[in-house]
């Protein structure tokens, strides 16, 4: 696919529909909340891979590497907090 | 055998690099990225930094590639640009280029990877690490960490781990601060009609109580 010659135009590059000419684009476009789901699943999924190096380690840890978690987490849970009570959790 | 996966895995990031440029379809684009992280991860594996190599997989093949492509979808890009006047004329001085830097990652790779990271030999010699003999005139304070050694001891997730928490604590903590400014942030830019909107919502357990006998009524007829 990458070497190949490709000889694109119009036609071979538009969407086909069954003969005739696209109405429209394939694409369409969609509410702002799938983006804020996804920035909040990025978020989590960030802080669940922060999570595993200090589980890994937490036996050569003292509790200053506990109390470094547990501030991380708290700074994450009043983001949650305030997801919630706005109301940004619910699809409606 | 890993110099020759790492340099496989080079030249495929390199060649859809080339195709996230070239590329005229922008969701094609971003579909050649996830190749790009994906092969990038592949060279970590090979050095040997699982965890960063596991976290640039799972952060940005999972979320940010998706994130990428929900911002192209968003731009609705409807026209295609056919690629004739490229295959013409730009294509002679593109592929030369593209050769040459071929070549150059193949040989960069050669160099670096090859003389330090799949070798036997320490990747710094130990005359120059030690106390006593500085090397090159300069003066070193402190111990010099030999990683190579470390890390045949441990997983690298858990060297990370070790002094992450406790002697990068700012750092996590910072970046706790930015995840918050991040997900307040895009609560604040995006939700701004909803508090606006009185629109009626279902209330769940008044319409689930809801009892025929109360909710239907016999009424008189005259």
């Amino acid at each position: 696919m990458l070497v190949a010659p490709q000889a694109g135009d119009a036609e071979k590059l538009s969407a086909y529909e069954c003969g005739f000419n696209p109405f429209d684009d394939a694409r369409s476009r969609f509410d702002i909340r799938f983006y804020l789901v996804a920035i909040r699943f990025i978020l989590f999924d960030l802080e669940a891979s922060f999570r595993f190096p200090w589980a890994v380690s937490m036996s050569e840890q003292t509790s200053f590497g506990y109390r470094t978690m547990r501030d991380f987490v708290r700074e994450l849970v009043v983001g949650y907090v305030y997801a919630w009570k706005v109301g940004a959790l619910e699809w409606e | 055998m890993e110099i020759v996966l790492f340099e496989r895995a080079s030249l495929r990031m390199r060649g859809s690099a080339r195709m996230v440029v070239r590329s005229p379809n922008a969701v094609h684009s971003v579909l050649y990225r996830v190749v790009v992280f994906v092969n990038a991860s592949m060279r970590r594996f090979l050095l040997q930094v699982e965890f960063r190599a596991r976290i640039l997989r799972v952060v940005y093949v999972g979320a940010i590639a998706v994130l990428f492509r929900f911002v192209v979808m968003m731009l609705n890009l409807s026209e295609t640009r056919t690629e004739n006047q490229v295959g013409a004329n730009g294509l002679g001085w593109q592929s030369r280029q593209s050769q040459v830097f071929a070549r150059m990652s193949v040989r960069l790779g050669r160099t670096r990877v090859s003389r330090y990271a799949f070798s036997s030999e320490p990747r710094i010699p130990s005359t120059r690490a030690s106390v006593e003999n500085p090397g090159n005139g300069l003066r070193r304070t402190g111990t010099y960490v030999e990683w190579v050694k470390i890390m045949d001891q441990m997983w690298g997730i858990t060297a990370f781990g070790q002094i992450l928490y406790t002697d990068g604590m700012m750092y996590v903590v910072s970046a706790g601060m930015v995840l918050l400014v991040a997900m307040v942030g895009s609560i604040v830019l995006t939700l701004k009609v909803r508090r606006f909107a009185m629109a009626k919502r279902q209330q769940i357990d008044q319409q689930r109580s809801r009892d025929a006998d109360r909710a239907v009524m016999r009424v008189k007829n005259r």
